[in-house]
């Protein structure tokens, strides 16, 4: 791990393909080969002291890591694997909760993109054109922050709010993924926009077109492709989520999948698991083709918002036909989604939900201390950035074990070489799938059921989970990568693995601690569901306090988790921004 | 040619409301009037869905309303629906129903097991454990250096009271082998004990000795160490508006029918075997006032 982190901070690394060439001649001040030492050490004792500081926390004071108790129960759930329930009332169940997932996913990923599009032009300066009054710059200003603060509230933290105030209503589950998704969506579409040339919006405007149809001309269609391949990654991301809200109660496989959990009826898990893992399959072929076809951008650039505009792309002109029938097919489904799950904004303006919304922020205000006071929520703190050490710590492994092999075989391969490539291939990406589609709360279930309750395996939990996210960034991220530099030191006689590790090597790392960084942040935020299933941090603090409707304290948890989130982000962010210039 | 951007406009907003307008028409309706329970989940589902249906079928015949069950997958979640009314009449336990007084002024406790008066629950071990059976409060101390776990957290027999004997036997939390689980149900801490997860645990009597009935454990690997005093425990809970909303008499209505349940009518009998009860009584809020002091002094209320 330690090779990968320091090796991209050293300013004499080859520069990734996407950074200006520019940036290294004007805007760096020559380093002295000591300096770049003390840095790689500096990096290195830093990580080794954070994995130090984190495994130490982690482990309980007796010393015993493994409940050996438990593993029998283990041994009887991998012993059913191969008899799923396949009894026909239950797979009804399932087939049912499937349509809900998918409409709820649909419907939370339609509202975000509604927010994240008014948003995004709000915040984005071409939709403005000159200079503010001091009013909207306020405004915008008040806006940012309050996307930040929506986005670094978990959806299932918002789901648990939206139960207290909605009753178990469908406008729940879409409310609690459009809310932080649109706030995600909002500074993306916005950083679009402004990337996106500006010269036809001004000739329209200059010609006399009114605001909103300047932008809608002018600005959206040259956008739309990037919009377009986005709302599909997240559309993705909606459907994981989906999921895990099933906990809060909201229906759809979630639900079903804790029902058949707490009933230990590991057959039905199965079948739910396998379903799971159907749906996100499709989905995200479905997804990647699309994709691919709009617009030249990863689900890897996406997630740490980078866009790569290789060559100008591909031409959105050429539209395969699939994507012009996933175009034609959306806003109907959109409306099938509502109907199915029985959608209806009513519940937003009813006496009963002001009464409602009234009544719990009254009683979310003022914050307060749990039992205990400050010590007790400092360590439940420490705990929580500890487990999201650990999970990074095991999603990398994962990352680094599978990653290599789950690149997409290069086209120009030929001959027995490549088809063994394609026969790892597969394995490879069916286990990040595995990892990434099982939401972290049944990891965390089977966890608990070999190790004792606490931060370990919270953080075991939330590293496979994350593993499997993370696996697949960072492989898609180095299929696409460059290969001139191998080409060319190749050509020049260098030996194939030497020139395949000096060109590949540093680039990779590149890629591996920027999503790492990246994903760690919301690795932090992803704490609080597996608090609710018993692990150790501030998650569990939550989870507890809301269970004895204790208010005040929830409030101060969340304050707290929200400056982890915020110092979290604005460090991920400066490093991230070292790492690329 | 000029108006072609006013008729899309036109067509768009036309469509969007109509859309809006018959999204809303859905789902206002069929929701009114209609008489919700539920019930905590504090054993299997698969037992509450047999159960639960069989109830509202009940009291549907009795009040002559439409009753739906809502299933939940926790114990606060039961509490919060009550909370906000979607749900009208709740099977709740002890502290789960002292929470929801708490959040709604008026709800009454109106009907009882006969059990529930002085419900017990079962301090229980794995054979391994080295644990024996004891008499007295006192031998709780032994659990000290074992593992340990509890059933829901806002369960009354599977943590609340439990947790209070402990206490009252001397023996902190830090002194047991790890921290304590929160199983979630039962059944959950009958399966996880039985099968050696953890080495002991706490248990609600009724659900046990069904367990044992049913033969659904394994008695050569989990022993019951120690049954604890009795106290006040589940409880039918009507929220304060239920005559309001849904006519003069329902609470009555259902109160002469739960109270009229009766072994010897098959029908009854069936239900009643469900509930691991002979017959139902009425009680007062003031049966959970010690739940009431506990669940203050252990923090799990406010």
């Amino acid at each position: 791990m330690t090779l990968q982190l320091d090796a991209p901070q050293s300013p004499q690394s080859p520069q990734s393909p996407q950074s200006p060439p520019s940036v290294s001649a004007t805007g760096r001040k020559p380093v002295s080969g000591r300096r770049v030492l003390l840095r790689r050490l500096t990096a290195l004792v830093t990580v080794a002291g954070l994995l130090a500081w984190a495994a130490d926390r982690a482990v309980p004071s007796g010393g015993e890591l493994v409940n050996r108790g438990g593993l029998a129960l283990l041994d009887d759930l991998a012993a059913t694997a191969l008899r799923p329930s396949l009894d026909p009332g239950f797979l009804g169940v399932v087939l049912e909760a499937t349509a809900t997932t998918l409409a709820l996913a649909l419907l939370g990923t339609a509202g975000a993109l509604v927010i994240g599009l008014v948003g995004g032009l709000v915040l984005s300066d071409v939709a403005w054109s000159g200079a503010l009054p001091w009013p909207v710059r306020a405004g915008r200003l008040v806006l940012r922050g309050a996307l930040v603060a929506v986005r670094s509230v978990h959806e299932l933290v918002w789901a648990l709010f939206f139960v207290s105030v909605l009753g178990l209503d469908p406008l729940v589950a879409v409310l609690a993924l459009a809310l932080p998704f649109g706030a995600q969506s909002a500074q993306v579409f916005g950083e679009t926009f402004d990337s996106a040339p500006d010269a036809p919006l001004r000739a329209l405007r200059a010609a006399g077109a009114k605001r909103c149809s300047a932008l809608a001309y002018a600005l959206l269609p040259g956008t739309a492709p990037l919009l377009l391949s986005y709302s599909f990654y997240r559309f993705e991301c909606a459907l994981r989520s989906a999921v895990v809200l099933g906990v809060a109660g909201v229906g759809g496989l979630g639900f079903e999948l804790t029902v058949s959990l707490q009933s230990r009826n590991w057959g039905e898990v199965w079948t739910l698991v396998a379903v799971l893992l159907a749906l996100a399959g499709v989905v995200e072929l479905w997804s990647n083709r699309v994709r691919s076809d709009v617009a030249v951008v990863t689900c890897a650039d996406w997630s740490v918002g980078q866009e790569r505009s290789r060559d100008g792309g591909r031409s959105p002109r050429g539209l395969s036909r699939s994507t012009r029938w996933s175009l034609a097919l959306a806003v109907p489904a959109i409306g099938a989604a509502w109907w199915w799950a029985g959608l209806s904004p009513v519940g937003l303006a009813s006496a009963r939900t002001q009464d409602l919304a009234g009544r719990l922020l009254s009683d979310l205000w003022p914050p307060a201390l749990p039992e205990g006071g400050l010590r007790v929520l400092t360590g439940a703190a420490l705990d929580t950035v500890a487990m999201a050490v650990l999970a990074m710590t095991v999603a990398v492994v994962i990352t680094l074990l599978v990653g290599p092999w789950a690149g997409r075989p290069r086209a120009d391969r030929r001959g027995p070489a490549a088809w063994g490539r394609w026969a790892v291939w597969w394995p490879a990406r069916l286990l990040l799938l595995v990892l990434r589609s099982i939401p972290p709360t049944v990891w965390a279930v089977v966890a608990l059921l070999g190790l004792f309750p606490g931060v370990l395996p919270g953080a075991l939990a939330l590293g496979l989970y994350t593993g499997g996210i993370l696996g697949r960034l960072v492989a898609e991220a180095w299929e696409t990568m460059d290969l001139a530099p191998r080409e060319s030191l190749r050509n020049a006689g260098v030996p194939r693995a030497i020139s395949a590790v000096v060109s590949m090597g540093p680039p990779s790392a590149n890629h591996l601690v920027t999503y790492t960084l990246y994903r760690f942040e919301i690795c932090v935020r992803d704490t609080a569901i597996v608090g609710v299933v018993g692990a150790a941090g501030l998650g569990r603090l939550l989870s507890e306090r809301l269970a004895a409707f204790d208010f005040p304290v929830v409030t101060g948890i969340l304050l707290v988790s929200l400056l982890i989130s915020f110092a979290t982000e604005v460090l991920g962010r400066r490093l991230r921004r070292a790492l690329r210039a | 040619m000029s108006l072609r951007p006013m008729t899309r406009r036109t067509l768009l907003l036309g469509t969007g409301a109509t859309l809006l307008l018959g999204a809303c028409g859905t789902g206002a309706a069929s929701e009114k009037r209609q008489l919700g329970i539920s019930a905590i989940p504090d054993q299997d589902p698969e037992l509450l869905n047999r159960l639960y249906p069989a109830v509202a079928e009940r009291f549907a015949d009795a009040t002559g309303l439409k009753v739906a069950y809502r299933p939940v997958t926790d114990y606060t979640a039961v509490v919060r629906a009550f909370e906000i009314g979607d749900i009208h009449l709740a099977w709740m336990g002890g502290l789960t129903g002292v929470q929801a007084r708490a959040r709604v002024a008026g709800a009454t406790a109106v009907a009882q097991r006969d059990i529930d008066a002085e419900f017990h629950s079962l301090f229980i071990a794995h054979k391994d454990s080295g644990l024996r059976p004891f008499e007295k409060v006192d031998g709780l101390r032994g659990l000290a250096g074992h593992t340990f776990t509890f059933g829901s957290e806002t369960s009354t027999s599977g943590r609340l009271m439990p947790q209070y004997f402990m206490r009252q036997a001397g023996l902190e939390q830090g002194e047991l082998r790890g921290k304590p689980g929160f199983s979630g149900s039962h059944d959950a801490t009958i399966e996880l004990v039985a099968g050696g997860s953890f080495e002991a645990g706490a248990v609600n009597k009724q659900v046990w000795d069904a367990t044992v009935a049913a033969k659904e454990v394994d008695l050569s690997k989990a022993v019951v160490l120690w049954r604890t005093p009795g106290y006040a425990d589940y409880h039918w809970l009507a929220r304060p508006d239920l005559d309001k909303t849904f006519g003069d008499g329902t609470r009555k209505k259902v109160l002469d029918l739960l109270l009229g349940l009766d072994g010897r009518n098959a029908e009854d009998a069936e239900l009643l075997k469900l509930f691991g009860a002979k017959s139902f009584v009425p009680t007062r809020n003031s049966a959970y006032d010690r739940i009431e002091d506990v669940a203050r002094d252990l923090g799990l209320l406010r």
